[in-house]
């Protein structure tokens, strides 16, 4: 069994997919690898979440997407960040570092 | 990419997320397959790990933004799906909103024309009738109102001349006309118009002139004519040629002057007049009337004035009434001859003017009972067809409560599912409106099919009413979103987990949603209840009119009219044509007899007089009106009037012979009580020097004259021979077997002695006394259909309600077998549960009927507003259908096998 994750930080999802994709353009398959490994395995984005949040950020703009050939030669559809989706993404970090901040002052201080 | 455009690239971004998905697992395959996985395995995990591959899929295409379109297009697909699924529910759910709407919107959309639309002329609120309440004491000539409508011309003139400041007063009478032309002579219909008419109206011609003051000089000096742009199309065919024609209209040359503008159809509301003729040529258009312009005792022509902008009717009436005053005054002084009360009573009358915005309500004073009684029986239609609505969608509803909280479980939304659900109940009322609207039209088709040439509705059309039709459609729509909506929030909001664990045959749930279907069925059997006994007395009264015993022998007459006069025979050469006409169409193969008056039977026309009957004492003030006919010999063998005593007329009765008369029982015994009054005198008029010169030669039994509904007057006859102004005849001809067969002949004999006289109105009698009554029969027919409907709706709504119940309670009707109840109690059990419905709603129908039948109590004939015989069919009848609706129902809980039904789901 998978440990149960915070409610909020399903929201970060969103974040995650931004950061990762800002590395380069990227497939699906290697975001959520890719978030799997740098999280050391703590976030695992199912891809009932991951697909439709990558159609969400396009949609909205902020994730590039373009179809080329991977390494092994087959196409896929490789997302990148725009330069809304750079802005967005700043002002997503900027937000969770206030938040996350307040949450460890919040914690501290109740100790 | 711009969200409509993705909307149409829809079917290239599945396949790009298909193989962006498959993508994903061929790599998840392959790096399980690395990981030390067998390959069948490693696709299984990477497959597993996905979950549903088309709830992502669902979710991606939501994040897309096309959502709203798109769902609503696979919304209306998947509506359209399980209303096909379920034919029996779709069916009855349209056919009840088409009939609904259908006969909501036919029904007001020929109410809209004849009660509701305005003159189409500008600013009709501004128009008046004029109307003077009282005795006349002169001729008087009456449509509706008791002649109160009806003024002299002179009167007209001044009250036109002296009063302009506030209003502009017009004239204008309408009556039959032989127009010759083309070789042929056919009958019109003429107006005799003031020369302001079209002025005041703001009718602007089509071609030519209208009529102005100078068109209103003298008696005789203005013979013009403007034709109506309809009849111009259909005599003329449009050809502008025909201004300046001269056009022969009852035996008078009178000028084409212009045509109307296209749509005017004159002052009353269902009238087509053909041709407007200036009303200075009144003498020369009704010959036979024998009045002078002039007269002051001739009270023939109606009024009607449009007021001055800003007049109030009451300015208006201020300002008319004392000039209206002193008219009467000046008509005492030059017709002289009043006695001191009658002239006291005559200057008294009052001038009132009431709303002209509809026109001169002559069809309305007929139509509007009968029309607003079958409003109101729509209108329950309507409710009742929006109950069995609300009922189906409901059961539905409930019925589908499982199949819901499955598809909420497995992720669905809530909103999403109340649309879906929204999007049928729209389908259907979509579907229902479009059959309504058919059937509407169809309706109202029939309708204006049925309605008979002396109706007065010519002007009435087919077109249906926008704004009734988009009422009823509103209405429909609006239930069937209530009521859909109703359950459809209800079964969002259920406990997902008793839902499914239950198997649908728990006997405690749904009761509210039961409850509230009983009270629909209840309200349902209720309306139904009150349109029954409405159609009942309606239908009780048509049989009664039909049956009403009139006087006359009705079968096997065929009757006809013609206007001699009005083609310029003289009275002497029209008694001639008639005992021509007489003779050759009693040689006639199959005719027993043939007879003729001046004035139509069962036609509404009739003429009276006040009389001075020998040796009888007069009270002071008595009324001694009859009604009088002059008529040929064989009159009354050919109507099948019985003669009481003395003789008929004979062909020895001549314009020379002593005059003779025949009077009618009620006569006799009303001035000749208890004397044998052969051999009396009467004469007509009143006073001193009133000496009683017409022989009394017969005595016949009552008959009626009018029509069913009439009560029987006092009635003379005289000869036609000896009527100095013979103008208009009627003939009656007996025939041996069916009268139809003889028409052609009898038409054929009229044409070889005159082939320029029209033969109007040729028709058998008992078809002129069904036109007669064409009001009653139109009532009857269509509330008895409108019941019948309204019982169909019930009992559907019925056996809904039971069969639904049925199939709940199955399992708890096997308990009871298996505890031993017999057959028969399960089958009471459920007849009683349909009988409680049927009596309550009865009931509450019933108090509802005998509170509204007695404002529909003057449409009645012979029958009460609380007719028992009615009531206790009604009760019948909703009993069986009820019962019937029961039946099935209970038949199938009967038979319930309890080993079938324990194990049921």
């Amino acid at each position: 069994m998978r440990e149960a994750k915070p409610e909020f930080l399903k929201g970060a999802v969103d974040l995650l997919i931004l950061k990762v994709v800002a590395l380069g353009p990227i497939h699906g398959y290697a975001i959520s690898q890719r978030i799997q490994q740098i999280s050391k395995d703590y976030f695992q984005v199912q891809q009932g979440t991951l697909y439709p949040a990558l159609h969400r950020l396009e949609n909205r703009g902020w994730l590039g997407a373009e179809w080329r050939a991977t390494d092994t030669g087959r196409e896929a559809k490789f997302y990148s960040l725009t330069k809304k989706g750079r802005k967005q993404l700043q002002a997503e970090m900027a937000s969770w570092e206030r938040m996350s901040d307040a949450v460890a002052l919040i914690l501290r201080t109740a100790e | 990419m711009h969200w409509l455009s993705r909307l149409f690239h829809r079917r290239k971004q599945d396949t790009q997320l298909d193989s962006e998905l498959r993508y994903h697992v061929e790599q998840q395959t392959a790096d399980n397959i690395a990981a030390g996985m067998d390959p069948g395995e490693a696709r299984r995990r990477a497959l597993a790990q996905f979950g549903g591959l088309e709830y992502i899929k669902e979710e991606a295409r939501d994040a897309r933004g096309t959502q709203l379109v798109e769902t609503l297009v696979q919304d209306i697909r998947y509506g359209l799906r399980m209303l096909r699924k379920s034919p029996g529910f779709t069916a009855i759910a349209i056919l009840t909103l088409a009939l609904g709407i259908g006969a909501n919107t036919a029904i007001f959309s020929f109410t809209d024309q004849v009660l509701l639309s305005t003159l189409p002329v500008p600013n009709p609120q501004q128009l008046v009738v004029l109307r003077s309440p009282g005795r006349h004491n002169g001729s008087t000539w009456s449509d509706i109102d008791d002649g109160a409508q009806s003024f002299s011309y002179p009167v007209y003139k001044e009250l036109r001349d002296r009063a302009p400041a506030r209003s502009e007063v017009l004239a204008y009478r309408d009556l039959d006309v032989n127009v010759a032309g083309h070789g042929i002579t056919q009958s019109a219909h003429g107006v005799l118009v003031s020369g302001n008419y079209f002025q005041t109206l703001e009718v602007p011609p089509a071609l030519g002139r209208v009529f102005s003051a100078s068109d209103e000089t003298a008696s005789g000096a203005n013979p013009v004519a403007v034709l109506s742009y309809a009849y111009w199309m259909r005599h003329f065919g449009g050809d502008p040629s025909i201004l300046n024609k001269p056009l022969t209209v009852n035996g008078t040359a009178l000028t084409v002057v212009g045509i109307a503008r296209k749509g005017f159809s004159g002052v009353q509301i269902g009238d087509m007049p053909d041709i407007f003729i200036p009303v200075t040529m009144k003498v020369q258009m009704m010959p036979e009337e024998g009045h002078a312009l002039e007269d002051r005792g001739d009270f023939w022509i109606p009024l009607m004035a449009r007021l001055k902008p800003g007049i109030t009717r009451a300015q208006a009436q201020a300002e008319l009434q004392p000039i209206y005053a002193s008219l009467l005054e000046e008509d005492v002084k030059i017709r002289g001859g009043f006695g001191k009360n009658d002239r006291e009573r005559y200057i008294s009358k009052p001038l009132l003017l009431v709303s002209g915005s509809h026109g001169r309500a002559v069809l309305q004073s007929n139509a509007e009972e009968p029309l607003l009684v079958l409003m109101g029986m729509v209108g329950l239609v309507l409710l009742i067809a929006c109950a069995n609505l609300a009922s189906l969608l409901v059961a539905r509803g409930e019925a589908r409560q499982r199949d819901i909280a499955l598809r909420l479980a497995l992720g669905a939304s809530r909103g999403r599912l109340i649309r879906q659900l929204l999007t049928e109940s729209l389908l259907i009322a979509v579907a229902g409106g479009a059959a309504g609207v058919a059937l509407a039209s169809w309706c109202l088709r029939a309708m204006v099919g049925a309605i008979p040439a002396s109706a007065g509705m010519a002007s009435v059309t087919t077109s249906l009413s926008s704004e009734v039709l988009w009422f009823a459609v509103g209405v429909t729509v609006a239930t069937s979103m209530l009521f859909g909506l109703a359950p459809a929030l209800r079964t969002t909001r259920v406990d997902l987990q008793s839902t499914l664990k239950d198997q649908g045959s728990s006997v405690s749930e749904g009761r509210s949603n039961i409850r509230l279907r009983k009270t629909l069925i209840v309200s349902q059997v209720a309306f139904t209840a009150v349109l029954l006994v409405a159609a009942g007395l309606l239908g009780r009264t048509l049989t009664n009119l039909e049956r009403a015993n009139l006087g006359v022998k009705t079968g096997h007459v065929l009757e006809f009219s013609a206007s001699p006069d009005l083609n310029g025979y003289t009275p002497e050469q029209t008694q001639l044509f008639a005992d021509h006409a007489r003779q050759q169409i009693a040689a006639l193969p199959g005719v027993r007899s043939v007879a003729a008056s001046s004035i139509p039977i069962f036609s509404d026309d009739d003429s009276s007089a006040n009389i001075t009957p020998e040796g009888y004492v007069m009270h002071h003030d008595e009324d001694t009106n009859v009604q009088c006919d002059y008529i040929s010999p064989d009159y009354f063998s050919t109507m099948g009037i019985p003669l009481i005593s003395g003789r008929e007329f004979t062909d020895a009765d001549t314009a020379t012979s002593g005059k003779v008369i025949i009077i009618n029982e009620k006569l006799a015994q009303r001035f000749f009580a208890g004397k044998n009054p052969l051999g009396f005198h009467i004469a007509f008029g009143a006073g001193d020097n009133v000496h009683p010169d017409m022989e009394i030669v017969g005595v016949v039994a009552d008959s009626k004259w009018d029509g069913p509904r009439d009560t029987i007057q006092p009635f003379l006859y005289q000869p036609y021979r000896q009527n100095p102004r013979l103008g208009n005849l009627t003939f009656y001809v007996r025939t041996e077997g069916d009268p139809v067969q003889t028409a052609t002949a009898v038409h054929e004999t009229m044409q070889r002695l005159d082939a320029n006289l029209p033969v109007n109105h040729l028709e058998t009698l008992r078809t002129q006394i069904s036109d007669e009554m064409f009001n009653d029969r139109l009532t009857a027919i269509l509330s008895i259909s409108l019941a019948g409907l309204a019982a169909l709706l019930a009992a559907l709504g019925v056996y809904g309600v039971l069969a639904y119940v049925v199939a709940r309670r199955t399992r708890e009707i096997g308990i009871r077998m298996a505890l031993g109840a017999q057959r028969d109690s399960v089958l009471w059990l459920v007849l009683a549960q349909g009988a409680q419905l049927a009596v309550i709603g009865g009931a509450i129908g019933f108090a509802g009927a005998l509170g509204v039948t007695q404002f529909a109590g003057s449409l009645l004939y012979g029958v009460s507003t609380r007719d028992p015989l009615t009531f206790a069919g009604v009760f019948l009848l909703l009993l069986v259908v009820v019962g019937l609706a029961c039946y099935l129902p209970a038949r199938r809980a009967m038979r319930v096998d309890p080993m079938v039904a324990l194990r049921y789901e």
